[in-house]
């Protein structure tokens, strides 16, 4: 028999660790689908990287087993890579016209 | 004074990378001319073996043996006698100097596509571009078109835009390793990776498809368009993409005059 003073502790520490939870795997998803429009706005100037899809594949197979926190780190990289490849995109707009052999 | 300056260096960037595929090519070419003077121009079409003496003498046994692509260029050839080929191409598989070509409906038009054209014109089904048999029948032609000099032209203002869409994706960075195609193949040409021997931009596409020993098949130019992609960790395009078909053309293009000697073998 768990005496009372236990029991709350415990009980308070479950709901305390589960409402983490759900809020962790609210970041993961409003993180994933940043990263997912940044990923498609990035791919249709041709300008994707490997690695953005990687992450975000992953954050995705975590979030579907609600692996949040994980799903979170992932899609925060694939959105920090997808707006990296995006600067690319900006600057080898003009950039690469210095590379031409004259 | 400075506004001026700086204006009058943006524009002379600006007209310099908007010359006509003729001056980008003499350009082109002068570089290699610079950088490598005692390569003769022409050898460049062996890519890194015109620059390392001791690669090339592996790569010539190898050569001079029982070649991997010969397998290729046989079954092309029984492709090509069986099906519609002769009739599209006008009777002769010596055809790829003249590709790409403009096509006013489809853009850039490559050998693969022209080849798949010819099968839909004659109620064939195209063939995947990754398929052994689009493999094998460039091949064939490849092997046929050996010693003809490339003859691309740039013909109309579409075909200058695709060409112009072709030279940018040449020489822009990407991927997360920020590399362009230029930057390893005419920036870093003659240098070293590691162990392999970078090779010049020169002559990059008259030897396709090739054998690749990493590959360990016979493959085509765009494949190696999406390994180099692979490699910097930019999302490669897929093969016969506009992108590519543009990027084939640019470089093509840079390569007019220079002989074919395709199919042939690489690391």
């Amino acid at each position: 028999m768990i005496p009372n003073f236990t029991g709350t502790l415990v009980l308070g520490v479950l709901l305390s660790s589960s409402s983490v939870f759900a809020g962790d795997c609210a970041e993961a998803d409003s993180l994933i689908q940043k990263a997912q429009g940044a990923y498609a706005a990035v791919d249709a100037r041709g300008f994707a990287w490997v690695p953005t899809e990687t992450y975000l594949a992953d954050a995705k197979a975590e979030r579907t087993v609600d692996a949040c926190l994980d799903a979170m780190i992932h899609a925060q990289r694939a959105l920090d890579t997808a707006n990296a490849a995006m600067k690319q995109a900006d600057y080898e707009n003009t950039a690469w016209q210095s590379r031409v052999p004259k | 004074m400075k506004h001026l300056v700086t204006l009058a260096l943006l524009a002379s960037l600006s007209l310099s990378a908007s010359a006509g595929p003729e001056e980008d090519r003499a350009a082109f070419v002068q570089f290699f001319e610079k950088r490598f003077p005692s390569v003769a121009v022409e050898e460049h079409i062996n890519g890194a073996y015109a620059l390392d003496e001791d690669k090339r003498k592996q790569w010539e046994a190898l050569e001079s043996g029982f070649p991997p692509y010969e397998d290729a260029v046989f079954d092309g050839e029984a492709l090509w006698d069986d099906g519609p080929y002769a009739d599209c191409f006008g009777g002769s598989a010596a055809v790829k100097q003249s590709y790409p070509m403009w096509d006013e409906q489809q853009g850039v038009v490559t050998l693969e596509l022209a080849l798949n054209n010819c099968r839909e014109a004659n109620g064939e089904e195209a063939l995947n571009y990754a398929d052994y048999d689009m493999v094998a029948l460039s091949a064939y032609i490849a092997f046929e078109s050996r010693g003809q000099a490339i003859n691309v032209d740039v013909p109309n203002d579409q075909a200058m835009a695709a060409y112009e869409e072709g030279k940018a994706f040449y020489y822009q960075r990407r991927g997360q390793l920020n590399f362009a195609c230029s930057s390893c193949h005419l920036e870093m040409a003659g240098n070293k990776l590691r162990s392999e021997r970078l090779s010049a931009a020169l002559g990059h596409v008259t030897h396709w498809p090739t054998y690749r020993a990493k590959w360990d098949e016979v493959g085509p130019l765009h494949k190696r368009f999406m390994e180099c992609n692979d490699q910097v960790k930019a999302k490669a395009f897929d093969l016969q993409s506009v992108e590519y078909r543009n990027l084939e053309y640019f470089l093509t293009y840079m390569s007019n005059g220079l002989p074919l000697n395709g199919p042939t073998t690489r690391k």
